[in-house]
């Protein structure tokens, strides 16, 4: 019915909108078709509805609605709809038509240069040819050589239209400066008119970043064509421009670019997370080539260190833990980790590494043999679900939770683990068990299954979770019907409370296989907007879109577009890892000038200096300085902080052994450790910079919690303080429960927070 | 409209008090579903469903905005809000089917018909301008749509209809959907 021509010709396998609905319209016009008056039927379903729906809430028993009306929809059904829609007539969508980007567009655009530059060539024919006439009428016959005529003519014509020429190609770099036609630099990508811009061209590019502040612009990710795959330059310009007419759009002016020195280091520690050696800064130095930038980020991702670096992060982010020091343990971890390696090293596609993961292995379904354990993709779930159990084993000695055999936490945690790669971030228990909107599907499944493992139908989860995601979500924005437990939810720009957007696909439940999931995860763009946030907090050091705590003002919908985009790239190319990072770091975002919030900085600033250099990192404007000291806390959670607070009431006394970690989490009454401490290279570069760099921790907690600022920004504030970022969500979470532990006192909750992040005092 | 009013108080039931704070138009539902039932149809059917079902997310689309407070801000606003609404109920239909739903193609269908119906058009200019394009194609042209789109009819039956070969009967009609597109395009552009 969409098309009539497609199914038959196999030779079209591009989607053309126009051509779509042309085909549909003509089926009405051939037919004479024209639109039926249903009013009498819409009054009379309408009435149905509102009798069943009334009759329904005095019965209490909404399953018979749709029965009673004979609708095709459900109540939640119609909620969710209009829900979505309202949410997009409120975002603007559907009241500006964007102007279409097709190759029709890019080729006018060609040909009028190509035109330029024929007529220009004709300029310099003409006034040769010109030349010519006065040569041979008034140079004396003499001084002529013999007449070689056409030849001669032509070569001087030549090397006219060759200077031409080259005058033309020396032109373009400096328009390329100007990167504000999006739409001329993604239709004509072959053109090569757009080279990678040097730092040079960088600096002295027109800054004309906040001439139109105020002017309500559309976003350039609006005009480029997500689903067609672009050229790196390309995408590495809709960055650019992406977060131009953010900082346009809300007035910020964005620092000035760094120098080539400095975007050596911040380049280096972001790919291969160490700083550039002497022969890596005197290669560059000496190389005076336009693509040097190029060169060396290309370069540095083609190591190995990049490899072992990354494999580390991505292993964390697949395994919902920090994977450190995984050197030196030996086993299955090391194998994983290796896996990864290995796949990152040989530029494997991100979506196929995921599939194979969530696939495992193809001989036998069962998760828990032994043997199976040396298998890096049973691994991944083997982990998880070992970690769980241990988990509530724990907790459940202590807190008299159910006994393990009761509960499916094993599945839960894997479920859970699955859709967070699968780009649900904040995914939560409250999501599920609040007693009120619980899925039917999801509790038929709990009924009819002792355990989980071992059967393949453990993967119905992600799928059962997500749906029940799906109803939660209308209920929060239609009605604000959610629980007390609202930490959990996020909030929107209007400040309503939101759920985080479902991750697997609800239909397929049912018929959900794993490898049915794995494929979910290799042709969905959803698990690439994980790998672009994990990406990019690493390069900018913060989310680019976080879950909490964005305002309209920051770019809510700007930023939402861009890691969209930066996804769906991804999908559409199946780029490997690294090519992500290429466009991050090539981006002239990434060469804003940076600040080094450090304790020295703080004591310094005024409340308006705090509050300016806040919004500006948050805001991409400036990046949070790579110098700035990064380490790993021995407290890997503030739940863990927030516990031994409970249990060692005199806190105050004891701020000293907090902060370097020597308490066990599990053990509140245990003696101090004398263990050294662990620095890495970040840390002794900073602790070589700053002397005594933490003394000064509780007048700079003072300060923070003496301004008028709310808790969430003075926790980012702490953040950046100890890791030179901005707080997760989850830390967000438990900072609110180390706050009520310490009976809201936040200068308080400050410098513990600090204290216990910096590992010193 | 007054019949509609009719039916309403036939019924004895009314619908909820729609507040118009921000417009000075004055506004009902019997004048929503009046105005904008038409475009919610033609935009259902253009995006690729059959009769009924379009007349039936129609009816559905008006049956759930209904069911709430509505507020007139804007023609355009008013009609791209009903148009979305019939966009998601389209796609939880799909999805209840347990057909695959490419939502990322869905969306360029959408923004192609603003396009061409514009942002609050009811697709009667569209419908108008296709059959003023239409009339302007060569007889064999129109001929091979017409059995194309109107009688369903094989690309072999075309092609020996019109004494031509089945590969040139493609081609035929390719060019003139081209040529119709270019009409359309020329016709209707709202960028």
């Amino acid at each position: 019915m969409i098309d009539r021509d497609r199914d038959s010709s196999k030779e079209q396998p591009t989607f053309e909108p126009a051509e779509i609905i042309l085909s549909n319209l003509l089926n009405d016009v051939v037919c004479d078709h024209i639109p039926p008056d249903l009013t009498n039927r819409i009054v009379t379903q309408f009435n149905r509805v509102t009798v069943a729906e009334s009759a329904s809430s005095t019965t209490n028993n909404p399953a018979t609605l749709q029965e009673r009306s004979g609708s095709l929809f459900s109540l939640s059904d119609y909620d969710e709809a209009v829900a979505f829609a309202e949410s997009e007539i409120a975002r603007g969508y559907g009241l500006i038509v964007p102007p279409p980007v097709d190759n029709a567009k890019g080729s006018y655009q060609l040909a009028d240069k190509q035109l330029s530059v024929w007529i220009q060539r004709g300029k310099m024919l003409v006034a040769a040819l010109a030349a010519c006439v006065l040569a041979v009428l008034f140079i004396p016959p003499g001084l002529q050589t013999k007449p070689t005529g056409a030849p001669q003519n032509k070569d001087i014509a030549d090397s006219q239209m060759d200077q031409a020429t080259r005058i033309d190609q020396t032109v373009p770099p400096q328009v390329s400066n100007q990167p504000n036609s999006i739409a001329e630099t993604i239709a004509a990508p072959d053109s090569n008119e757009r080279p990678f811009p040097n730092e040079r061209q960088i600096a002295n590019a027109p800054d004309n970043r906040v001439d139109n502040a105020t002017k309500p612009q559309n976003s350039p990710i609006m005009v480029a064509s997500p689903t067609k795959r672009m050229l790196d330059k390309d995408i590495i310009g809709i960055i650019d421009d992406q977060l131009k007419h953010l900082w346009k759009r809300v007035g910020v002016t964005p620092q000035p670019s760094i120098k080539s020195e400095l975007w050596l280091e911040r380049s280096a520690l972001a790919i291969v997370g160490r700083l550039p050696t002497a022969a890596e800064k005197e290669a560059f130095r000496v190389n005076k080539s336009e693509t040097r930038n190029v060169e060396y980020v290309d370069k540095l991702i083609a190591s190995q260190e990049f490899s072992k670096r990354w494999s580390e992060l991505v292993s964390g982010h697949y395994l919902g833990k920090r994977v450190v020091g995984v050197r030196s343990q030996p086993g299955p971890q090391l194998s994983f980790v290796n896996w990864i390696e290995d796949s990152l090293s040989n530029k494997v596609f991100v979506g196929d590494i995921e599939r194979e993961m969530i696939s495992g292995p193809s001989s036998t379904p069962v998760v828990e043999s032994p043997s199976l354990r040396t298998d890096p993709a049973a691994f991944w779930l083997a982990d998880i679900l070992e970690r769980s159990e241990v988990d509530h084993r724990e907790s459940s000695e202590h807190l008299s939770k159910k006994p393990l055999e009761q509960k499916n936490v094993g599945s839960v945690a894997a479920a859970r683990q699955t859709m967070r790669i699968g780009g649900n971030a904040s995914m939560v228990c409250s999501q599920c068990h609040d007693g009120e909107t619980r899925n039917d599907d999801f509790n038929n499944y709990l009924a009819s299954t002792q355990t989980v493992r071992g059967q393949d139908s453990f993967w119905k989860v992600p799928a059962s979770l997500s749906g029940m995601s799906l109803d939660r979500r209308v209920l929060g924005v239609r009605a604000l019907k959610v629980m007390k437990s609202s930490e959990y939810f996020f909030e929107d720009a209007e400040g309503r409370l939101k759920l985080a957007v479902a991750g697997p696909p609800t239909q397929i439940i049912g018929n959900t296989t794993r490898s049915t999931l794995a494929d979910w995860f290799r042709s969905s763009v959803e698990p690439r907007r994980a790998m672009v946030e994990l990406v990019w907090n690493e390069v900018f050091k913060q989310p680019l879109f976080p879950i909490f705590g964005l305002t309209e003002e920051e770019g809510n919908n700007d930023r939402a577009d861009l890691r969209n985009f930066l996804a769906s790239q991804m999908q559409t190319g199946e780029r490997d890892l690294g090519a992500l990072i290429r466009w991050m770091v090539l981006s002239s975002a990434f060469r804003v000038d940076g600040q080094k919030m450090d304790s020295p900085w703080y004591l310094k600033a005024t409340a308006e200096q705090i509050a300016e250099a806040q919004k500006q990192t948050r805001l991409f404007a400036s990046l949070v300085s790579s110098e700035s000291p990064t380490l790993d806390s021995k407290w890997t959670s503030m739940n863990q902080v927030a516990t031994w607070v409970k249990a060692n009431r005199s806190y105050e006394l004891n701020n000293q052994a907090l902060a370097q970690g020597a308490i066990s989490p599990t053990s509140p009454n245990s003696t101090p450790k004398t263990s050294k401490p662990n620095y890495s290279e970040d840390q002794v570069r900073f602790l070589v910079s700053v002397s005594k760099p933490y003394r000064k921790v509780s007048e700079i907690a003072d300060r923070l919690a003496a301004s008028q600022m709310s808790w969430p920004m003075l926790l980012e504030h702490a953040y950046l303080v100890s890791d030179s970022r901005f707080p997760t969500q989850n830390e967000r979470d438990e900072s609110e429960k180390l706050l009520k532990a310490v009976e809201q006192d936040r200068a308080k909750t400050l410098v513990m927070i600090i204290n216990a992040r910096l590992g010193s005092n | 409209m007054a019949k509609l009013s009719k039916i309403f108080s036939d019924n004895e039931l009314t619908l909820q008090p729609v507040p118009t704070p921000t417009s000075d138009v004055s506004w009902d539902a019997s004048v929503l579903i009046t105005n904008h039932q038409a475009g919610v149809w033609r935009y259902l059917r253009s995006i690729g469903c059959d009769h009924s079902l379009a007349d039936d997310l129609t009816q559905e689309t008006f049956v759930a905005v209904l069911r709430k407070p509505f507020v007139q801000v804007s023609p355009a606003a008013t009609s791209s809000y009903l148009r979305r609404v019939a966009y998601h109920l389209l796609v939880s239909f799909r999805r209840r089917q347990k057909r695959v739903v490419i939502t990322s193609e869905m969306d360029q269908l959408d923004l192609q018909w603003m396009r061409w119906a514009g942002i609050d058009g009811d697709g009667s200019d569209l419908t108008e301008a296709l059959e003023d394009c239409f009339r302007r194609l060569t007889k064999r042209a129109q001929l091979s749509l017409k059995m194309r789109f109107g009688e369903n009819a094989t690309r072999e039956l075309i092609a020996k209809e019109l004494g031509i070969s089945e590969h040139g009967a493609k081609n035929l009609m390719q060019r003139a959907k081209m040529q119709l597109k270019q009409c359309l395009d020329g016709k209707l552009n709202r960028d």
